[in-house]
């Protein structure tokens, strides 16, 4: 029978990212600083390291069939990363720091222990390095993207083979809606004391790779209570008063835990062990 | 100004705002035209928050476009945030190797092998529940061939290991494995339902 396929065998995750959010773009020289040093603790990690360039448009609609493109088509410097790439040549982990964001993002993605305690090695080795002073942290998420591949006829793809028809995130009119459907939605949850976490859960179902394939994409993003202008109380408090942050990411771990949980059938759940 | 991303938009009432941000990789040497007419140079757009772009190699440079109306764009919600990297399409190693388990045995008969025994349908269905079973985010993914006597075989052959792995369609399989240190590895009748062997894991991963 023909059913969906989570994205990697016993694990549906094809994407995590976990970042840390500054309150404006980093100054070239945080960029340099940063790459100086990660380049030097983490290249046998990440061998290529890169430019990232960032250019700004202006589109218009003239109505008259017609886009006018305007803007400045000057490309400057925006941050850089530093790529592993898996067997099949393709990026399997990053290290990117870009406008304001420095972010990790695994595309091998095997269990969450492994892949906590590599990025808190990569961020802290980079965050002391930044003038926090003129720039303070003032966010930081936990992104997974899941992947589920059906393997039958397209047409047959519906969203109660993967999706309960209970859950509260998932609106009915996804279950009548045939093979192709989409629901986004966004709410706030409580971490520590007065943080606040954006969730933004994504679930949709379209060809991919042509074959019908569900992706819920689950952001969370933590505002901190307040800005952190030292790598210490960034470390000690993210989450609010003795809530540091590593605490805070296995809150927000358990969080996309518990939405899966609610939005997957139980045997799909089984499957890629979000329950025994 | 509208930010990049999703973050910095947050909590800010910019993230609800109408105007939206998209993104697009694109070569620095296209022209604006060939940017728009490329399929995917736009990206897709999400109204529920900024978006970003990606880069794929160091010969693409990234942009980030504002629309000013967005009209002129498909509405397709459908691919995660061009901020991931999720969004290089990558296809799933899961959906890949079932795809060639049912392409081989979909394979018709007047161009099979005279002399071989076809594999039986509970051979490709053990073949099948086993691929769901495998780690794939931690394993290289095995070739797949089918032997003259009705075995479906999965390989592993790397520059240090050698793993064949076959079913006949008992709901059990069995394995012989060797390394470049010598060491070897093999069961026989291991449950499908039990999914890899911890000692297959390990060459696989040493």
């Amino acid at each position: 029978m023909a059913e969906y396929l989570p994205y990697a065998g016993t694990n549906a995750i094809q994407e995590a990212v976990i970042g840390v959010h500054f309150q404006s773009n980093f100054p070239s020289s945080d960029v340099d600083q940063a790459r100086s040093v990660a380049e030097a603790d983490f290249k046998a990690i990440f061998p290529r390291s890169e430019d990232i360039h960032e250019a700004q448009l202006k589109i218009d609609n003239t109505n008259q069939e017609t886009v006018r493109i305007g803007g400045d088509r000057a490309f400057r410097r925006s941050g850089f990363q530093m790529i592993k790439t898996g067997s099949d040549g393709k990026p399997s982990r990053v290290l990117r720091m870009v406008t304001n964001l420095l972010t990790v993002h695994f595309m091998e993605y095997d269990r969450w222990a492994p892949t906590l305690e590599a990025s808190l090695r990569y961020i802290l080795t980079i965050l002391p390095r930044l003038d926090l002073v003129g720039n303070a942290l003032q966010a930081f998420s936990l992104r997974y993207i899941d992947r589920f591949t059906f393997d039958g006829y397209p047409d047959d793809a519906k969203a109660s083979f993967l999706i309960k028809d209970e859950s509260s995130f998932v609106t009915k009119q996804c279950f009548s809606a045939g093979p192709f459907w989409h629901c986004h939605s966004g709410w706030f949850g409580t971490l520590g004391d007065n943080s606040r976490i954006l969730n933004q859960l994504n679930i949709g179902s379209s060809m991919i790779d042509n074959a019908p394939t569900v992706t819920i994409d689950h952001n969370m993003i933590c505002k901190m209570e307040r800005l952190h202008n030292t790598v210490e109380s960034f470390q000690d408090s993210s989450g609010g008063k003795n809530v540091d942050f590593k605490a805070s990411l296995n809150c927000l771990h358990k969080m996309n835990r518990d939405t899966l949980s609610d939005v997957l059938v139980e045997d799909m759940s089984r499957q890629i062990g979000l329950v025994t | 100004m509208i930010a990049h991303d999703t973050i910095a938009s947050y909590p800010t009432p910019a993230i609800f705002h109408p105007k939206i941000t998209i993104g697009g990789d694109f070569n620095a040497n296209q022209t604006e035209r060939e940017m728009l007419q490329e399929p995917g140079s736009l990206g897709r757009f999400n109204a529920f928050r900024g978006e970003y772009l990606d880069v794929a190699n160091t010969a693409m440079h990234c942009a980030t476009l504002f629309v000013v109306d967005s009209s002129i764009l498909e509405n397709t919600y459908d691919q995660p945030s061009r901020w991931t990297l999720a969004s290089q399409s990558r296809m799933s190693p899961t959906f890949r190797l079932i795809a060639r388990l049912v392409d081989l045995f979909e394979t018709p008969e007047n161009i099979r092998w005279p002399s071989m025994t076809w594999p039986v349908k509970s051979a490709f269905e053990d073949a099948r529940v086993f691929i769901t079973k495998l780690p794939l985010a931690h394993i290289p993914e095995p070739e797949i061939q089918f032997a003259d006597d009705g075995e479906i075989n999965f390989l592993w052959i790397g520059r240090n290991v050698h793993i064949d792995l076959g079913f006949y369609g008992t709901g059990a399989y069995s394995y012989f494995g060797c390394n470049g240190d010598g060491q070897e590895i093999q069961d026989e009748n291991v449950l499908v339902s039990e999914g890899l062997a911890q000692s297959i894991k390990n060459f696989l991963t040493a």
